[in-house]
């Protein structure tokens, strides 16, 4: 009877191990890389607007009310904090809710700041522009990063027989990110 | 035997993520790859065998492409992309550079772009590349002389590597002690001469001003001029740090 029981022991460990437990652990860790990249860059993008808002006030302080909106749309960005256990596609979606909105307002007041000369040839602003594009494209690189690294992972503990224990071990899906629309950014307003 | 190969290239080509319209990376590969035309192509093969020269010796790799048309990408994506497909620069350090150049043609408007690659992006930061565009290659890009653009674009982009470029104006990078530089130029130089050595090229000559005269260009051939064991893309990868411009 006991060598039963230990042969169906080493045979279930050997599913284990043919089923890839071990590739399912490194990928739901390159998801949760994936995902602090994602946050990093959108913590990048935070960081460098308290400079523009004081570089844009300094010559466009006419400007207060878009000036207020993003600052304001920092303060709910930097409030959520996800970690990779919280996504799901609601906390995902309020997510991205929420850094769209700081999308909005940092397109808005580029926008504005189109109409003061002054302030566009100012070279503190030239740089900062180039941070910020920079930061853009970093954060539409880490989302696609982390959508490749879900979408792999996630057909992984979809996959017969690794569906059978994926959720015993608490592997669940991973949503995504929703494709970037250029709807999202206001448009660029030319005077 | 040759039909199993043959099954397995075609399942990775079916089964690689979709960079439509990305080139495929150069086999072997090229640092200046001219797809629109533009360039000059004894210069451009001159700038090969620099930017060639400054892989074998520091392993930075900066690869210049021009394209007729972005189709529908952004010049950063696309520039991000490409850099990311070729694995520019060495899996270890990624520090690869692209510099894309899209001319002013029937397709639209003139579009210049540095994408940095991870490894990159300390030297070159997003700031440091738009200052390069904005200096070295906007003046000539206006005006049309993509080959003069690319040239100074992209030694300006290895010297920085090598923190010899600082730009016009100051920053923390720039307090380096003079006998560092120094340092740093000779050992680059012996570098440099033991890559010539080892190459077997006979009939180097000194070339055109662009580049600092220590590094002695081939006068011909040019693109035919690939030796075994010359340094190929590593596998490095691109984040989307860079800077880009219209013309």
């Amino acid at each position: 009877m006991k060598k039963y029981i230990f042969m169906a022991v080493a045979l279930i460990g050997c599913m284990l191990t043919s089923c890839d437990y071990n590739s399912l652990v490194n990928q739901q860790e390159q998801v949760e890389a994936a995902w602090s990249e994602v946050q990093n860059q959108y913590q990048r993008r935070m960081d460098l607007i308290p400079n523009i808002v004081s570089t844009v006030s300094g010559y466009a302080a006419h400007e207060q009310t878009t000036l207020n909106m993003v600052t304001s749309a920092r303060a709910k960005a930097g409030e959520m904090n996800l970690t990779v256990d919280q996504l799901d596609d609601e906390t995902l979606a309020r997510y991205e809710r929420i850094q769209s909105e700081l999308s909005q307002g940092i397109g808005r007041l580029m926008a504005v700041s189109e109409a003061y000369p002054d302030l566009k040839a100012n070279q503190n602003f030239l740089q900062l522009q180039d941070q910020l594009e920079g930061t853009e494209n970093r954060i539409s690189v880490a989302r696609r990063n982390f959508n490749e690294a879900a979408q792999t992972y996630n057909s992984s503990i979809r996959h017969f027989p690794t569906v059978i224990y994926a959720g015993w071990f608490g592997f669940t899906k991973k949503p995504y990110f929703e494709a970037q629309s250029g709807a999202e950014y206001a448009p660029q307003v030319q005077f | 035997m040759k039909r199993f190969f043959t099954a397995i290239l075609l399942w990775l080509t079916v089964c690689s993520p979709s960079w439509a319209g990305i080139p495929d990376k150069p086999v072997p590969s090229r640092f200046v790859c001219d797809y629109a035309g533009v360039l000059d192509p004894a210069r451009a093969a001159r700038l090969e065998q620099y930017l060639q020269m400054v892989s074998d010796s520091t392993t930075n790799q900066v690869v210049v492409v021009t394209i007729a048309d972005l189709e529908d990408y952004d010049p950063a994506d696309y520039a991000q992309r490409l850099g990311q497909k070729w694995g520019i620069g060495t899996k270890e350090k990624s520090n690869g550079v692209v510099i894309l150049i899209k001319p002013r043609n029937d397709y639209g408007g003139g579009k210049v772009e540095i994408a940095t690659g991870y490894g990159a992006e300390g030297a070159l930061t997003d700031v440091m590349c738009g200052h390069i565009i904005d200096t070295e290659m906007l003046p000539y890009l206006r005006e049309g002389l993509y080959t003069e653009a690319a040239e100074a674009g992209a030694v300006a982009c290895v010297k920085r590597m090598n923190a010899e470029y600082t730009g016009e104006w100051d920053d923390e990078e720039e307090d380096m002690p003079l006998w560092v530089a120094l340092l740093i130029l000779a050992f680059i130089f012996v570098l440099v001469m033991l890559a010539l050595k080892d190459s077997g090229n006979k009939h180097n000559r000194h070339g055109g001003g662009f580049v600092p005269p220590i590094f002695p260009m081939g006068g011909s051939g040019g693109g035919s001029m690939h030796m075994p064991g010359h340094s190929s893309f590593g596998g490095g990868r691109f984040g989307g740090g860079g800077a880009g411009r219209g013309f």
